[in-house]
């Protein structure tokens, strides 16, 4: 049915782009948790039926679909719950040292960040590390004004 | 044709309407959930299974979207579906909630729909863009009102009706949306046709006041089987007719004048819901008013009256919110009087029927009798038309 | 009844009222054209308008397609048309594809292109026949009608890339 191409030089394709970008608003809750941030604290939403911490905060309980209002600053410090090491960038170039991601969660709390972890031996990484925040010297109200992780010290 | 279960509508919720919300996509989701089930009297666990409508994810600018909504919308854990047919997305995602529920195979169904636009930037029309064909159509420079004015011009050219009557959609929808409690600032007001059509030009002949605006917003059903509904209410609201219809994209090849695709879904639905005569049977509609001409395009689709006839109606009143002998049409003031978030909107339509029918509508109720009314959504490229018939 | 949503101003934006971050992505795609239309924009490049018919109902259709999508079958002839036709619809824009204004209006159409079957349009734009550019709405109004009979302009053949952008507009043509 359809006809044989014979010659590739017919075949054609046509060039374009999306364009345009995006800007997303942090919504209610995270505009509490990064403004808390700013202030070098962490703040989890406590959902008032089942009593369960959440962090990043969210205005509701995703089981019990209440609203969340109640917001409470954690002062404890997160442990690795899971990492990863990259060796290679975007790119494909090999790192000179390898970067550590790792994914932190608070003792009783739901959810987690991932993050960045480094002033660390690769050796000494694992579950259960407990480790502090880096800090930005001028925060700018995103996840980066967490430089980095390191273990607790 | 038999179903195992009729479906009921028990509640309904509703964001504001705003140019830019504060809120995160799932944050507006959540906040209609949650109102449309405080209505119905339910928690989420009376919620057997979740749809979720939103538009194309370049708007919110999160890809798949539907699973990002997911938990927002109260789907966690639950038989989770996201559908999508562009403009005609709010009244579609009902439908999808309505055969959930009609096959027999669950209780419940909470429908929500989203959409951020705002997110889009430097302007959501970047997005639109990717509607056209990207060979024969795109390199040509197109923008999202050009298909809007080519079919406007010809639906007036054909029937031979003046800016100035098309002009009173936008003055009728625009004074309506003064009542709505969601409406986005700026945009429902008292105008005259003067005012309307002497407005800035856009893309001849659509001038700013006859376009309904980027928004964001949410919106949210909950539908429940008969056997459910009964044990919750004694007047529940019931789902008469779906119907749903998808023309080619060719549509350069299509005569924009009239929307079969509209016609042959709301015969659908007026076949399910064993209605002869629409005319007399549909005692208030909303049809999708994106821009003014379309609102009189869809009620001929709909065949609340005969081709042509639909401005000539309009004239004499017959689609007003005080109207005693015709059938109001948009009288929550419609996308050009409330705004258009677009998956929202088409639930929007849906939710204001739910409510002129419960009688609940406040200073929106229509002043004659409603015991029946249809909602009306369309989309895509100018190609299908979603339609929902409640009734008591 | 409550209903939520917080509103932001522009200013909230650049007041840093809010908090809020950008993305700014990049997606580049090569469209494969697939056969009908690779055919078709070879004809541009030669300065030809080729459709397609259907052996069921009959049909020429322009854009060409490999398929009826009415009939549901293989379309199976190109048919040579010619690069002219009658304006379906049409509209005087002043917004340009990034939703900017324009100062002076451009004009789309929907084109019934000759030689195809009846209702069978492209979209393209209409010129002014000797200057181009429109001054204003009232000018196109006054030399355009649904029905206008219009011409094909095609870019010189040394230009064309086999593109619909070959053609580089319509202009409208008296009747013979």
């Amino acid at each position: 049915m359809f006809e044989k191409i014979e010659k590739f030089d017919k075949i054609r394709v046509w060039k374009g782009e999306k364009t345009g970008w995006h800007r997303y608003t942090y919504g209610i809750a995270g505009e509490m948790f990064f403004r808390k941030l700013m202030e070098k604290k962490f703040v989890a939403g406590k959902c008032p039926e089942c009593e369960r911490l959440f962090i990043p905060p969210r205005i509701y309980c995703e089981d019990c679909f209440v609203e969340i209002k109640e917001f409470v600053e954690i002062k404890e410090l997160p442990r690795v719950y899971s990492f990863t090491f990259l060796f290679k960038d975007l790119e494909d170039n090999l790192l000179k040292e390898p970067e550590i991601v790792v994914f932190l969660k608070w003792d009783n709390i739901e959810g987690g960040l991932i993050h960045r972890l480094k002033e660390v031996n690769i050796e000494d990484v694992n579950f259960g590390l407990v480790v502090e925040p880096v800090f930005k010297e001028k925060p700018e109200g995103n996840i980066n004004d967490i430089l980095y992780w390191r273990p607790k010290k | 044709m038999h179903f195992p279960q009729k479906v009921a509508v028990l509640g309904a919720g509703l964001t504001k309407f705003m140019r830019r919300a504060q809120e995160t996509p799932k944050e507006l989701a959540f906040e209609a959930a949650k109102m449309a089930l405080d209505e119905a009297g339910l928690t989420i666990d009376d919620i057997d299974a979740v749809v979720l409508v939103t538009a194309p994810d370049a708007f919110d600018g999160v890809h798949m979207n539907g699973e990002y909504l997911a938990d927002g919308a109260g789907g966690s854990k639950k038989p989770y579906m996201r559908s999508f047919v562009g403009g005609g997305s709010g009244v579609f995602g009902i439908i999808n909630g309505w055969y959930h529920i009609a096959s027999g195979h669950f209780r419940t169904c909470l429908v929500v729909a989203e959409e951020k636009m705002s997110s889009s930037m430097p302007h959501p029309q970047g997005t639109f863009n990717a509607i056209y064909d990207q060979f024969t159509e795109r390199p040509l420079g197109v923008n999202l009102l050009w298909i809007f004015s080519l079919e406007m011009n010809r639906y007036m050219s054909v029937h031979k009706v003046p800016l100035e009557t098309i002009a009173l959609v936008a003055k009728k929808n625009k004074k309506n949306g003064l009542d709505h409690p969601c409406t986005q600032a700026g945009i429902a007001g008292d105008y005259t046709v003067e005012e309307i059509v002497n407005s800035e030009i856009m893309c001849w002949p659509v001038t700013r006041l006859m376009v309904s605006t980027v928004s964001d917003g949410a919106g949210a059903l909950v539908l429940a089987s008969e056997d459910f509904a009964k044990k919750v209410t004694d007047k529940p609201i019931w789902i008469e007719g779906v119907g749903w219809c998808l023309d080619t994209s060719y549509w350069t090849n299509r005569d924009l004048y009239y929307p079969k695709y509209v016609e042959y879904a709301a015969r659908m639905a007026y076949d399910m819901a064993g209605i002869k005569d629409p005319r007399k049977e549909i005692h208030v509609v909303e049809p999708y008013d994106p821009f003014a001409y379309k609102e009189l395009h869809h009620l001929e689709g709909l065949l609340l009256a005969d081709k042509g006839e639909a401005p000539k109606l309009l004239e004499k009143g017959f689609w007003d919110r005080d109207t005693e002998t015709g059938i109001p049409s948009s009288p929550s003031g419609g996308l050009l009087g409330v705004g258009n978030p677009i998956a929202a909107a088409g639930l929007m339509k849906v939710a204001e029927i739910f409510w002129q029918v419960k009688g609940t509508a406040g200073k929106r109720q229509a002043k004659r009798e409603v015991k029946r009314g249809l909602a009306q959504a369309w989309g895509d490229l100018m190609q299908v038309g979603t339609v929902v018939i409640l009734g008591k | 009844m409550e209903f939520k949503g917080k509103s932001l101003k522009d200013r909230d934006f650049k007041e840093k009222n809010i908090l809020y971050t950008d993305w700014h992505v990049k997606a580049h795609y090569a469209w494969d054209c697939g056969v009908a239309l690779s055919k078709f924009f070879e004809g541009l490049k030669e300065g030809k308008l080729y459709g397609r018919s259907c052996p069921e109902c009959g049909r020429v259709v322009i854009p060409p397609r490999m398929f009826c999508e009415l009939c549901f079958k293989p379309t199976d002839k190109w048919v040579l048309l010619k690069d002219e036709g009658r304006i379906n619809t049409f509209s005087v824009s002043y917004v340009n594809t990034d939703a900017s204004r324009r100062e002076k209006p451009n004009v789309p159409a929907v084109i019934e292109i000759e030689g195809a079957s009846e209702g069978m349009g492209i979209l393209h734009l209409v010129a002014h026949p000797e200057k181009i550019e429109w001054e204003n709405l009232e000018e196109v109004l006054s030399m355009i009608k649904i029905g206008t009979k219009v011409k094909a302009v095609w870019k010189p053949s040394n230009e064309r890339e086999g593109a619909i952008t070959d053609i580089k507009y319509f202009v409208p043509v008296k009747e013979e």
